[in-house]
């Protein structure tokens, strides 16, 4: 336990490090949800670029937004945002395969059984569509619409979710606007010396001599993770034998004519994946790679060669490690974001990781002194966080039947972690999806990506084989109707884009 | 070709509600299935067979195989119960009530967080309870329909029902177990490897007794050896009378049989959540309907989910006797040296801190029922909810008093 210098009753004083999207985010959750708890400092340097490549994002933004009454509108104006309906997935389970994951269900239960049951036994029999044709969200995607979803959870032709696409580089400055209009006070200088004892950081001190002093740090420093990894050393837990990716090389390009995507697309490539984020003004674009199995002159040509419009500047390069800190508390410093740990952007859970832990950190702020108990809540919440996504993100690349490359021979053949290999062994003996219900990535999300990527389950639940096959034919065809004739009736994505304008 | 052949015959063994339930739901999933009962006495200890009771989170599976709750409070099957009340339980003997359906909301904050921020400020606050429905309703002895109530269930009056269904839906009843694909051991008895919670629920013998209540709300009292609870219909004392073993089993589905109810999980006789239990078992075996020939990963799943389920329920239940409230009396003070399960201890100190109830996977109990054991009995957390602190206590309490004006005058919404 570590007392507070300044005793209880009076504001925490907050310094957030770092000022890319996790330190504005933070900064801005923090001074929005607790006013009368915190004061919040940033330290930032202009001199130091932010990573800025997490341009997709998962529909929980939503929330975050919400709570800060933050319009969407506004924010989707300044952020030249487009809205996601759920990401492409092309040549992961083999070359030529694609699919969409969702945000949103497949059909709805019938006597009791989840839908996936039924449509497996009627896709055995070759009866059925693909069974994104029983999402609306799917569906919506494949004809670039978009519109709201309804308010029934239960009508799968309106019920689905959705997220944006948008500029990395304009929300950071964007929420920077917002905190700062709400006392948020922001400090120009490098950080040059970090002054703790034990594991409790009392001050930092910046390049122009100047001293900060705070009772809770955040470290939104991106890959240095400079209190948490540098000061106080906290170990490192390496995942890169699950996740060989190591490398990542970015680079926009002009908007092609034609329709703007309501999702992102994420393309297997002989050594990782490329990303594509259609934005208002320009599609952004990526390779993350392993180096180990393609050099950065390979990945850039490849991701230079794969443009769909001019490129708009030079390739960036990214370097990182997949894993993370093994705990994101310690002492009374908090890492949010890439200073906690990496998980390549699969499926864009960069951000969703730093919303999680402004939303824990809310609900464990330390008052007066930090204690072990508010450590260790918010440290058993992010676990959670890690463990869960980081077993779907293997999925993606041990679920494949590729022997293309040395990148996808390895990936295919890894030892898995015994949690996924539960998982998938469960699956396709039965069809169930082992379940949770908090967090992220629900029954709906294994499915997608199990069917997308050809594991398909040897049984199903015996109760979707008594229905009488032309019946249940025809209720699966009229329900595959309804979601089209839904989704035909809704504007074209850049039709609800230009609405909003 | 399907790989999983459906089941083909059940035997379900026992002989009160859990065994019916258990043979209706399995019969209505399988028509094509035999299902055999083979009616057993249920034991003394069988509480969840002998004192049913259906939170809200289980009346679903209820209403699927034609139970729903309005027709069984119709039929004079169900009788509601709205709520518990506890009496000299607390640090400082005031009483407290907990509320099976949710409390009220306020559009300014999380409820609880705003009742502790009222109380920070030098007024009186209305107790926690009188911010939930139910309670309030409960306690004027008025059964409010906007207020889903527990199903405190008849248990002769609900095998007679359950039996009908069965016999019309072509449930079997032998004398004799049948080699079956699954045999369902409802019968109460407990067999097999079981995890001991004596510690966590402290309640080795229980007696009951007539009496005429007739409340629609459970009533307990502590006392210096324990407590004492009056449920519809009978006085419930701990003491003299039968031996109750609170536990589970570590593995209750195995090779071709499966235990529910009593047989797979005893939590004791306080807030008799046993037939709550064994319905939210049912409903994990039909999410995970187990095929002819026994899937070792699947029962896996099953037991995961059970243990999760059964301990989570254990926690709830043990709050009560380990969250803080009355310590005199040599049960109670006996309670202090008692080991408590690393979950409850993680819970415990996460709300004295700042009042969060840690969440968990299959749940059965309504997230204000935790704050309402917790702050009934006094546990008041350490810090306050640092959101609730933009609102300053003199509004807090203002919108707590007029929240529970408006409850009292039985005005809100259902």
């Amino acid at each position: 336990m570590t007392e507070r210098a300044n005793g209880t009753g009076e504001k925490v004083r907050v310094v957030v490090v770092g000022g890319g999207t996790a330190g504005w985010m933070t900064a801005a959750g923090l001074a929005g949800l607790l006013p009368a708890a915190c004061t919040v400092t940033l330290v930032e340097s202009e001199a130091i670029g932010i990573v800025g490549v997490g341009e997709a994002t998962l529909p929980h933004l939503r929330l975050y937004l919400e709570r800060l009454g933050i319009d969407e509108a506004a924010f989707m104006a300044a952020t030249e945002a487009t809205y996601k309906l759920g990401i492409e997935f092309r040549d992961f389970g083999r070359v030529g395969d694609r699919y969409i994951h969702p945000f949103g269900t497949y059909g709805r239960p019938l006597s009791g059984v989840a839908f996936h049951h039924y449509w497996l036994r009627r896709a055995q029999a070759g009866a059925v569509p693909p069974i994104g044709a029983f999402s609306a969200g799917v569906t919506a995607a494949e004809q670039r619409r978009f519109e709201r979803p309804g308010a029934d959870p239960n009508d799968p032709t309106t019920s689905f979710g959705y997220a944006y696409q948008f500029d990395a580089t304009r929300f950071a400055p964007f929420m920077r606007d917002w905190a700062e209009a709400r006392g948020v006070k922001r400090i120009e200088g490098r950080i040059v010396a970090v002054e703790r004892e034990r594991d409790t950081v009392r001050a930092v001190t910046l390049d122009d001599g100047s001293r900060i002093e705070g009772d809770l740090f955040i470290d939104c420093s991106g890959f240095r993770s400079l209190l948490l990894g540098d000061a106080l050393d906290e170990p490192w837990e390496d995942w890169s034998h699950w996740l060989p990716c190591d490398r990542a090389v970015a680079v926009p390009c002009a908007s092609p004519d034609g329709p703007t995507e309501p999702f992102t697309r994420a393309t297997a490539m002989p050594a990782g994946w490329r990303w594509r984020i259609p934005l208002r003004h320009r599609v952004g674009n990526g390779y993350v790679y392993a180096s180990g199995h393609a050099s950065d002159d390979e990945a850039a040509a490849a991701l230079l060669a794969g443009l769909d419009g001019a490129a708009l500047a030079e390739p960036r390069f990214l370097r990182f490690r997949a894993g993370r800190r093994r705990r994101s508390w310690a002492g009374n410093v908090v890492a949010v974001g890439l200073a906690s740990g990496f998980l390549e952007p699969l499926e864009s859970t960069s951000i969703y990781l730093v919303q999680a832990a402004i939303t824990a950190l809310v609900e464990h702020f330390p008052d007066g002194r930090v204690a072990a108990v508010d450590r260790d809540g918010f440290n058993a919440a992010i676990d959670a966080e890690y463990d869960r996504i980081r077993d779907f993100l293997i999925l993606h690349y041990h679920a494949t039947t590729r022997d293309d490359s040395s990148f996808w021979n390895h990936v295919r053949t890894m030892t898995i972690p015994d949690t996924l290999a539960d998982k998938l062994a469960l699956w396709r003996g039965s069809g169930q999806v082992s379940k949770y219900s908090h967090g992220l990535f629900l029954e709906p999300s294994w499915v997608a990506v199990y069917l997308g990527q050809g594991i398909v389950p040897t049984g199903w639940d015996p109760r979707a084989d008594v229905p009488e096959a032309g019946g249940l034919d025809r209720a699966l065809g009229s329900l595959a109707r309804a979601i089209g004739d839904r989704v035909a009736a809704m504007p074209l994505h850049d039709a609800a884009l230009a609405r909003l304008a | 070709m399907n790989a999983r052949e459906g089941l083909r015959s059940v035997a379900v063994v026992g002989g009160g509600p859990v065994a019916l339930v258990s043979a209706v739901a399995l019969k209505q999933a399988l028509p094509g299935a035999d299902v055999a009962v083979v009616p057993a006495a249920v034991p003394d200890d069988a509480l969840a067979d002998r004192f049913p009771l259906a939170l809200p989170a289980v009346h679903d599976v209820l209403a699927r195989i034609g139970m729903p709750p309005e027709l069984l409070l119709a039929r004079g099957v169900a009788r509601p119960k709205l709520a518990s009340r506890f009496d000299d339980w607390s640090r400082d003997g005031a009483p407290w009530m907990v509320g099976d359906d949710g409390a009220a909301t306020l559009a300014e904050g999380r409820l609880p967080a705003l009742w502790l921020r009222a109380r920070d400020g030098r007024e009186r606050v209305p107790p926690f309870h009188a911010l939930n429905p139910g309670c309030v309703a409960a306690a004027a002895g008025i059964v409010d329909p906007r207020v889903e109530p527990a199903l405190h269930l008849d248990p002769v009056r609900l095998a007679q029902a359950l039996a009908s269904i069965a016999r019309q839906g072509g449930v079997r009843f032998v004398d004799a177990v049948p080699d079956a694909d699954l045999t369902i051991d409802a019968s109460g008895r407990r067999e097999g490897e079981w995890e001991d919670w004596q510690d966590a629920l402290p309640c080795e013998r229980v007696g009951f007794a007539p009496a005429a209540n007739d409340a629609p709300y459970d009533a307990y009292r502590a006392t210096a050896q324990g407590w004492t609870a009056h449920w519809p219909g009978v006085t419930v004392t701990t003491g003299p009378g039968i031996a109750i073993a609170p536990g589970r089993r570590t593995t209750p589905f195995h090779g071709r049989m499966l235990a529910i109810g009593d047989a797979a999980v005893q939590p004791g006789p306080l807030g008799r959540a046993g037939f709550t239990l064994a319905l939210g078992q049912l409903a994990l075996l039909l999410e995970l309907l187990p095929a002819r020939d026994p899937e070792p990963l699947l029962q896996a799943e099953y037991n995961r989910r059970f243990a999760l389920q059964a301990d989570r329920m254990r926690d709830f239940l043990a709050l009560h006797y380990h969250g803080g409230g009355r310590t005199q009396g040599p049960f109670w003070h006996r309670l202090r040296s008692l080991p408590r399960p690393p979950s409850l201890d993680h819970l415990l100190a996460q709300f004295a801190r700042r009042g969060q109830i840690v969440p968990a996977d299959e749940e059965l109990v309504h997230r204000d029922a935790w704050v309402a054991v917790l702050l009934g009995q006094g546990m008041i957390p350490e810090r306050p909810d640092p959101v609730a602190l933009s609102v300053p206590p003199e509004r807090a309490a203002r919108l707590i008093h007029a929240l529970a004006a408006r409850i009292a005058a039985l005005e809100y919404a259902a």
